[in-house]
C-alpha cells in the first residue's frame, strides 16, 4: 500500500510537471505550420492513455517538421557546417536568446531521442538526463548554427571570386593560374592598398615573420616541399644559394631573416607568381613596407603612373648608354662571347662556295626518274664518231681504190652491180637529146624522184626568198666523177673534125701545182739557184736517212755479212775508201817467193804497218775535215 | 685395064664405141675431186647441184667410187653449152673458188679461169725464197691479195705454189701482171701505185 501511495503520488506529480511543460511550450514557442495540438494539456480527471494521445496530437507533426528542419540543416548547399569549439562561457545571454528559440525544436528533438531511449533507461532517471542532454546538445547544435550563419553573412565577395568564372589558358599549372593573376591584378589596381588592423583580416602578401624558433624550418620550405616534379633551373640555383646561405646561417638568429637577399625573398610568391621580383624585395622588411604603404596612400594614381613611366624610361636609357651586347658590336672574337653563343645565334652569311648537292632520298628518285625516261625514249648522249670531210677533190684520188679488205661482194654479186650500172648509163645516154646537155649525175631517176625533187626546189625556193635570202648555204661538197686523162676528142665528138691534143683532165690534175711563178734557167737568179739546191739537198738527206734507217733495220736482223747489203756497202766503202786515201790496199807484187815463214811473216808485218801509217795520216785529215762546220749551222 | 676386085683391105681397128656415146646427144663431163676437196664438196653439194639442176637443166652425180663428179644432159637441157658452163663451175669450185664466186661462171658468158705455178713465172725460187714469194702475194692477213681482187674484180686463188684467177680476161691480165710482179720481188707498195693507175682506166673501159 505504501508503494501504491508513492506511485500515485508520483504519478500526480508527473502528471502536473508534463502539464506545465506542455503548456508554456505551447504559448511560448510555436512550431510554424503546426496545426490540429491542443492549447493545453488537461490532466483533470483523464486517463494516463488519454494524457498520452493529447501528447502525441501534439508530437506527430511537430516531429515531422522538426525532421524537415534537421534535414535542411544537415544538407545546406553553399553553407559549409564546421563544428568548431566555440567556448561556451562567453556569451551566456547570446546562448539563452538563441536557445529560447530553437528550444522548441530541441525540445521535441530531445524528446525523440528521449523516446528512443527507453528500453534502456528508467522513466525515473529520464526527466534529468533529458533534460541535461537536451540542455547540452542544444547548446552545441547553437553553436554550430551560429557559426554557419555568420560564414554566410560575411562578404561574399571572396568567394564568388575564387570559385567564380576563372579564364583558363595553356600556360596554367598546378601552382599558377593565369586567370588568377589577372584577377589579383585588378582587385589590386581597384582598390586602395589598405592596411586592416584588424586581426581577423590578413595581408597575405606579407612575409609572415614569426619570432619563434620552431617555425623557422616552416619559413624556410622549399618548392620541392610543396610540390613533386623538377624545379627550373633559374629557381635551381637560386634555391642552392639558398641552401647555402642557410648551411651558413645555421643557428643563427631570426633577425638576420630579416636581412634577406633578393634570392631568398619571395618563396611562397614563386609558387603562385613572381609578379615584381625585384620590387617585392622591399616588402620583405616589414619597416620599409610600412614605410612605402604609408607613402603610397598620399599619392594619386596619376602620380603612380608617373612614378611607373619614369622608371620604364630609365631602364631604356640605361640600356642605350650602357655598352652593347656583343651581338651588336662590330668582328667578336671568341674572348669577348660567352662560350657557346654562337650556337644560340641565327646566323646570316654568304656562301662563296658552291654547295655539294645534298644526296636525298628524293634526289636520287629524280635522277633514276630522269635515267628510266631516256631509257624509254632512246635519247642516249653517246658520242657521235666525227667523220672528217672531204674538201679537197684529190683526197679521193688516195682513197678511191685500195680496199684492203675481203669484199663482201661475191663476184657474181660485183658483176650484177657493174651489168645494172652499165644499163642506166646507156638509158641515160639513150634519153639524152645531144652529147651537149648537162649530164645527170644521178644514174637512175624515177619519175616520182624527179618529180619530187622540183617540188622540193620550188619550196626551198620560196622559203628562201621568205626569209630574204639571208641563211647560210649548204658547204659546198665535192663532187666525185671519174674522169680520165683519154684525149678529149674522143669523149666530145663523134666525128674528128679538128684534131687537137687537149685532154680532159686539167693540167693541175696530172701534176701537182708548183708554188709561185714558173722561171727558166736563164731567168734564175742566184737566191733561186740556192734555193732549188737546198730543196734538191734536203730531199737528199731525207733519202738517205730512210736508207740508213733500213740498213740498220737489216743489221739488226742479219748481223755481219751474213746478207748481201751488208756485202755489197762493205765493197762500196772500200772503193770510197781507196778513191779518197784513207785505205791503200795491199798490193800483192811479189815476183819472189818466200822461202821460209819467218821472210813471209815479216813482209807481211811491214805490209801491215805500213798500211796502217797511211791509214792514221788518212783519219787525221778526216777529223780536221769534220771539225769544219757549215755555214748554214751559224745561220740564225 | 682389069678392075681388080678390092683385095681385103686392113680396116682400121675402131674399138667399140662406149655406151655413153651411142645415146642420142647425151654429153657426159666427168671431173675427178682430190682429197682435200672432198669434205668442202660435201659441205656444199646442195649449193652445186641447186644452180646446175634447175637452171641449167642438167643431171648430175658424184661417183663415189672414182671420186668424180659427173654431169648429164637430158631431155629438158635447152643448150648444149651449159654442160660445158656447168663443167667449169664445178671445176672452179674443185679449183678452190667458193660457190657464190663460181657461180658468176654460170651467170656471165667471157668469165674465165686462168691458173698458173709461181715456178713458171720464176723457176729460180727455191725453198725459203718460194716461202717468202708466197708471203708476199698474199701479204699480211691476205691483204694484198684482196687488194688485187678488190681492185681488178677477179677472185685469186693461192693454193700453195698454184694460183688460179676467175674472172673477166681483162681483169685476169691486170690481176696477173700484179701477181708476177710481186713473185719477182716487188714491194707491194709498188704494185698498188701500179694497180691504181691500171684500175682507174679499165674502170672505164668495162
Amino acid at each position: 500500500m505504501a508503494l501504491n501511495d508513492e506511485s500515485a503520488a508520483a504519478n500526480t506529480k508527473f502528471k502536473a510537471i508534463t502539464k506545465d511543460l506542455y503548456d508554456s511550450v505551447n504559448r511560448n514557442f510555436t512550431l510554424q505550420g503546426l496545426t490540429g495540438s491542443l492549447p493545453e494539456l488537461y490532466t483533470e480527471g483523464f486517463d494516463e492513455e488519454q494524457i498520452w494521445q493529447q501528447l502525441e496530437l501534439h508530437n506527430e507533426p511537430s516531429f515531422k517538421i522538426l525532421m524537415k528542419n534537421v534535414a535542411k540543416l544537415l544538407t545546406g548547399k553553399d553553407k559549409k557546417l564546421s563544428f568548431y569549439k566555440v567556448e561556451v562561457q562567453t556569451d551566456d545571454e547570446e546562448q539563452e536568446e538563441n536557445g529560447l528559440e530553437n528550444e522548441e525544436d530541441k525540445d521535441s528533438v530531445a524528446s525523440d531521442l528521449s523516446f528512443q531511449l527507453p528500453s534502456d533507461s528508467d522513466n525515473e532517471n529520464e526527466d534529468g538526463d533529458d533534460s541535461d542532454l537536451d540542455e547540452t546538445d542544444a547548446l552545441k547544435f547553437d553553436e554550430y548554427k551560429m557559426l554557419d550563419e555568420e560564414r554566410e553573412e560575411r562578404p561574399k565577395k571572396n568567394r564568388e571570386q575564387s570559385m567564380g568564372k576563372i579564364r583558363k589558358t595553356e600556360v596554367d599549372d598546378e601552382f599558377f593560374k593565369v586567370g588568377e593573376m589577372e584577377k589579383f591584378l585588378e582587385k589590386e589596381e581597384a582598390e586602395k592598398p589598405v592596411k586592416d588592423d584588424d586581426e581577423d583580416s590578413i595581408d597575405y602578401f606579407e612575409d609572415v615573420l614569426s619570432d619563434d624558433d620552431e617555425n623557422e624550418a616552416a619559413v624556410k620550405a622549399k618548392y620541392k616541399d610543396f610540390f613533386r616534379g623538377s624545379i627550373p633551373a633559374g629557381d635551381q640555383q637560386q634555391e642552392m644559394d639558398e641552401e647555402d646561405e642557410d648551411l651558413e646561417e645555421g643557428d643563427e638568429e631570426m633577425e638576420d631573416e630579416e636581412e634577406l637577399d633578393d634570392d631568398d625573398e619571395p618563396r611562397e610568391k614563386r609558387v603562385k607568381f613572381d609578379l615584381n621580383g625585384s620590387d617585392s624585395s622591399d616588402e620583405d622588411e616589414s619597416d620599409t613596407s610600412n614605410d612605402n604603404l604609408t607613402k603610397s596612400e598620399g599619392k594619386s594614381s596619376y602620380e603612380l603612373r608617373q612614378e611607373r613611366l619614369k622608371a620604364k624610361i630609365q631602364e631604356l636609357e640605361d640600356e642605350a648608354v650602357a655598352p652593347k651586347p656583343w651581338q651588336l658590336m662590330g668582328e667578336t672574337k671568341a674572348e669577348l662571347r660567352p662560350d657557346n653563343a654562337l650556337l644560340e645565334e641565327d646566323l646570316f652569311f654568304d656562301h662563296t662556295t658552291r654547295q655539294a648537292p645534298v644526296i636525298t632520298e628524293e634526289t636520287t628518285k629524280t635522277l633514276e626518274e630522269i635515267i628510266r625516261q631516256r631509257i624509254k625514249d632512246q635519247a642516249f648522249d653517246d658520242v657521235e664518231r666525227k667523220i672528217k670531210p672531204v674538201y679537197d677533190p684529190t683526197e679521193f684520188k688516195k682513197k678511191l681504190v685500195l680496199d684492203q679488205e675481203k669484199s663482201k661482194f661475191s663476184l657474181a654479186e660485183i658483176y650484177e652491180q657493174e651489168f645494172l650500172k652499165q644499163q642506166e648509163t646507156q638509158k641515160a645516154e639513150a634519153k639524152s637529146s645531144s652529147l651537149a646537155d648537162v649530164p645527170n649525175d644521178e644514174a637512175s631517176e624515177d619519175q616520182n624522184r624527179a618529180a619530187l625533187r622540183k617540188r622540193m626546189a620550188t619550196v626551198f625556193a620560196k622559203l628562201d626568198a621568205l626569209c630574204n635570202f639571208s641563211y647560210t648555204p649548204r658547204a659546198p661538197e665535192p663532187d666525185v666523177k671519174i674522169v680520165s686523162n683519154m684525149p678529149s676528142i674522143v669523149m666530145e665528138e663523134i666525128a674528128p673534125v679538128t684534131v687537137s691534143d687537149a685532154n680532159l683532165l686539167a693540167p693541175q690534175e696530172v701534176q701537182d701545182p708548183t708554188r709561185g711563178v714558173l722561171k727558166g734557167t736563164t731567168e734564175k737568179a742566184k737566191t733561186d739557184r740556192l734555193r732549188e739546191r737546198r730543196k734538191k739537198k734536203s730531199a737528199q738527206r731525207v733519202r738517205h736517212k730512210e736508207r740508213e734507217r733500213t740498213e740498220k733495220a737489216v743489221d739488226k736482223a742479219n748481223p755481219g755479212l751474213g746478207n748481201k747489203h751488208a756485202k755489197a756497202r762493205v765493197l762500196h766503202n772500200l772503193q770510197k775508201a781507196e778513191k779518197e786515201g784513207t785505205v791503200s790496199l795491199i798490193k800483192d807484187n811479189r815476183t819472189k817467193a818466200t822461202k821460209s815463214s819467218t821472210a813471209f811473216f815479216k813482209q807481211l808485218q811491214e805490209d801491215v804497218s805500213a798500211s796502217v801509217d797511211a791509214v792514221r795520216q788518212g783519219k787525221q785529215k778526216t777529223n780536221l775535215k769534220n771539225k769544219r762546220s757549215t755555214g748554214s749551222q751559224f745561220k740564225l | 685395064m682389069e678392075v681388080s676386085e678390092e683385095t681385103a683391105v686392113d680396116r682400121p681397128a675402131f674399138p667399140p664405141i662406149k655406151r655413153e656415146k651411142l645415146e642420142n646427144g647425151v654429153e657426159i663431163r666427168k671431173i675427178s675431186v682430190p682429197a682435200h676437196r672432198y669434205s668442202p664438196l660435201k659441205e656444199n653439194w646442195m649449193k652445186l647441184f641447186t644452180p646446175i639442176v634447175e637452171h641449167l637443166h642438167l643431171q648430175i652425180r658424184f661417183n663415189l667410187k672414182n671420186r668424180q663428179v659427173e654431169l648429164r644432159t637430158c631431155k629438158d637441157t635447152k643448150d648444149i653449152a651449159n654442160v660445158q658452163k656447168a663443167a667449169d663451175f664445178v671445176k672452179a669450185f674443185i679449183c678452190g673458188f667458193e660457190v657464190e664466186d663460181a657461180l658468176a661462171l654460170i651467170r656471165l658468158d667471157d668469165l674465165f679461169v686462168d691458173s698458173f705455178e709461181i715456178k713458171d713465172v720464176k723457176s729460180s725460187l727455191k725453198g725459203d725464197h718460194l716461202n717468202r714469194a708466197i708471203g708476199r702475194l698474199a701479204g699480211k692477213g691476205g691483204r694484198t691479195k684482196f687488194t688485187i681482187e678488190n681492185v681488178t674484180k677477179t677472185r685469186i686463188v693461192l693454193a700453195d705454189q698454184k694460183i688460179h684467177i676467175l674472172g673477166s680476161y681483162q681483169n685476169i691480165q691486170i690481176a696477173k701482171r700484179a701477181i708476177c710482179n710481186l713473185i719477182l720481188g716487188s714491194p707491194p707498195s709498188k704494185v698498188y701505185g701500179n694497180l691504181r693507175a691500171v684500175a682507174s682506166r679499165s674502170s672505164d673501159r668495162f
